[in-house]
């Protein structure tokens, strides 16, 4: 199992307990 | 000191929303309070869940180029917004901040090869941002 490292969460939104994830480019093009 | 390692969260569900922009719900997390608490945290994922969740609404036209057919050439997405209604997308016009919305009432057209969202803006949205 290959993990990826996302950063940080930035932020909670909605009322059903969504996380929010901006993801950098180069983990965003390590995992294409 | 007890020092705590990485606690497995499991995904209910994800989606992309841009290019770049992730929203995940864990099982366990039903509230946005439980959600706050996860603020700040790293978060590790493996990688062929990540792959999976394709972009969904207008989240692949993050750095398109955006021409109306009555303004002409207006600039670049520069990001991507969910809102309630529709998505909107961040854009500089004149060194001024511009939100737009994407829906299929505005957007004609998406042409992927060139990168650039075709759309039929309502008359005076522009003027708002004047």
């Amino acid at each position: 199992m290959e993990l990826v490292n996302l950063g940080y969460i930035a932020k909670a939104q909605g009322i059903k307990g969504e996380v929010k994830v901006r993801i950098e480019d180069d983990v965003m093009n390590s995992v294409k | 000191m007890f020092k705590a390692g990485p606690l497995p969260y499991f995904v209910t569900d994800a989606r992309r929303t841009a290019k770049d922009t992730y929203y995940f719900y864990f099982e366990g997390v039903e509230d946005r309070n439980a959600a706050e608490a996860l603020v700040g945290k790293e978060l590790q994922i493996e990688k062929k869940q990540l792959k999976k969740v394709k972009p969904e609404g207008y989240g692949f036209a993050l750095g398109y180029q955006i021409v109306d057919e009555t303004l002409g050439e207006l600039g670049t997405i520069e990001d991507i917004y969910d809102m309630p209604a529709n998505q909107v997308a961040q854009l500089m016009i004149d060194g001024k901040e511009h939100l737009l919305p994407l829906n299929d009432t505005f957007v004609t057209r998406a042409d992927k090869r060139k990168k650039i969202l075709y759309t039929n803006l309502p008359e005076g949205l522009l003027d708002i941002y004047k």
